[in-house]
């Protein structure tokens, strides 16, 4: 019971000096805000652009002809080697009849040309869809080396583009949450060593009635968790808001972009792990700086 | 109760106390007399544990504080100060300052309310709990700052030069209350250099200069 009225006398002289702070208790939760904020976006946008990426993969597929004289036998063994070429998702086999069929589907009124033809052109063709956009240059470097191909196609470009992009924006991302982090935990500290030196007399009269070190010590912890969970609830808002207005954007400008995985992602359970990470952050930091400072007081 | 062997403190290789013994018993009052720089102060931090003697030993109830290792803010909680400077918390009001170390030890709301009203009565600023402590006079303060020491019902109460700011009719008051505490059987010990104050009070005097013992003088028997 009385640790128990020890720990709420604790919170209350916590509360108390988040009020007499002020000015520097705005500071403090703005800062954590913007830091929280701008961690959020980052994380959103690094998942969209992951989302891109899927988008993209879905559409992406290597195409290849045979040499129109490969039988029918060969054509079976080289759809079972393509098959268990490492990175591949499914092989679409598509004769040169079936493939005529479908280009007279497409275009209807040249019919007449392609039925008046002696021999048919199209050569027997594979479609093969890659699980991963990483995975495209290990399956043409296989396609390649079947002899009986006489020739593959997929988007080279598009595919070098996107991989860059990702990579660019992945390594961006990490660069700009550590700086939010860094910004986050530079604040905090200052927060907290100005909080102490603000508050010197009074540490040193306590020390000299007789106060356990604890009790000095766990009302800055309190504070920590107060001020990033005022701070952490109000950048989940905010960061709540902002995802569903960029996403309805974002729906617009690439509709072939899926958002359901996103908005998996982002649900209540990220902004619970999103306000323990501040938190954790804050107690790391004020750890640090407490026992940097008090130490001279309380060696 | 409390003892001094052969105590000495340097700092930086100026002896500010050399080769100091004396002993106190449970409920003895001790002036300890001296000009300023006399190592008055020294004494008082060597007994609340702020600085370590050089040489020599402090005992208190039977242990040597100088081999003490436990916690010393539970020491302080048996060994109160009281300070020239006060020393109270300026944004916690009277009644918040008084009950602070009870608070820190976890009493009950109600215990804490019945034993700082019962301290702020015998102070005599039960009308004053609710003010801050730059509307005080400074008779008015260290009368706080003696309710926050005695609060705990410490076995020693040490006070360094706590007339030292104040006028001589307040001086007197402050005594006299010491006197009271004294006489519910608290030990006290008090620096002072005011010469009118050990004159009044016919109380046991350790006179010290540079450091050193120079007599100790015991109260007359009447």
């Amino acid at each position: 019971m009385k640790n128990i009225r020890i720990f709420l006398r604790e919170i209350k002289e916590s509360l108390i000096n988040i009020i007499r702070s002020g000015f520097l208790t705005l500071i403090s939760i703005f800062v954590i805000i913007v830091s929280i904020y701008s961690i959020g976006m980052t994380y959103y946008f690094l998942n969209y652009s992951n989302e891109v990426k899927k988008g993209i993969e879905n559409k992406i597929e290597i195409s290849f002809y045979l040499n129109r004289d490969t039988n029918d036998v060969r054509i079976k063994e080289i759809e079972n080697e393509i098959v268990n070429i490492s990175g591949v998702e499914s092989v679409k086999y598509i004769s040169p009849d079936v493939a005529l069929e479908e280009l007279i589907k497409e275009y209807p009124e040249y019919e007449s040309i392609f039925k008046d033809l002696d021999k048919n052109p199209l050569p027997p063709t594979f479609f093969v869809k890659p699980d991963s956009v990483y995975s495209i240059n290990e399956i043409t470097s296989k396609i390649s080396k079947i002899p009986e191909v006489s020739d593959f196609f997929y988007s080279k470009d598009l595919v070098d583009k996107l991989l860059f992009s990702i990579k660019t924006f992945t390594f961006l991302s990490i660069i700009i949450v550590s700086i939010f982090i860094g910004i986050f935990v530079f604040f905090l500290g200052s927060n907290i060593t100005v909080s102490i030196y603000n508050r010197r007399d009074d540490i040193e009269i306590m020390k000299l009635v007789g106060t356990q070190p604890s009790f000095i010590k766990r009302p800055f912890y309190i504070e920590g968790i107060i001020l990033s969970l005022i701070g952490g609830t109000i950048s989940s808002f905010l960061l709540n808001k902002s995802f569903s207005e960029i996403t309805k954007l974002l729906n617009i400008i690439l509709p072939f972009v899926e958002n359901q995985n996103l908005s998996n992602q982002l649900n209540t359970s990220f902004y619970i792990y999103l306000n323990l990470s501040v938190i954790f952050i804050s107690l790391i930091v004020s750890y640090f700086v407490l026992r940097r400072y008090l130490k001279e007081i309380y060696p | 109760m409390l003892k001094f062997v052969g105590v000495s403190k340097l700092y930086d290789d100026k002896e500010a106390l050399s080769n100091i013994s004396f002993e106190l018993n449970k409920g003895d009052f001790l002036f300890i007399v001296g000009p300023s720089g006399a190592g008055k102060t020294t004494i008082l931090k060597l007994i609340h544990k702020e600085i370590e003697p050089t040489r020599g030993e402090i005992f208190f109830n039977n242990s040597s504080l100088t081999k003490y290792n436990g916690k010393v803010y539970l020491l302080r909680r048996k060994i109160s100060m009281i300070f020239q400077d006060y020393k109270l918390f300026k944004r916690k009001t009277v009644y918040e300052n008084v009950s602070f170390p009870l608070e820190i030890q976890g009493f009950s709301p109600q215990s804490i309310k019945n034993k700082v009203l019962g301290i702020l009565k015998m102070v005599g600023l039960d009308e004053q709990a609710n003010k801050f402590p730059h509307t005080l006079s400074g008779g008015e303060m260290q009368r706080v700052s003696i309710a926050r020491a005695i609060v705990n019902n410490p076995d020693i109460l040490i006070a360094d030069e706590p007339t030292g700011n104040l006028d001589w009719k307040t001086s007197f008051n402050i005594v006299d209350l010491f006197i009271k505490i004294n006489e519910n059987g608290t030990t006290i010990i008090m620096s002072t250099h005011n010469e009118e104050i050990i004159k009044k009070y016919n109380k046991r005097i350790l006179y010290i200069k540079d450091g050193k013992k120079l007599y100790e003088k015991y109260p007359h028997i009447s």
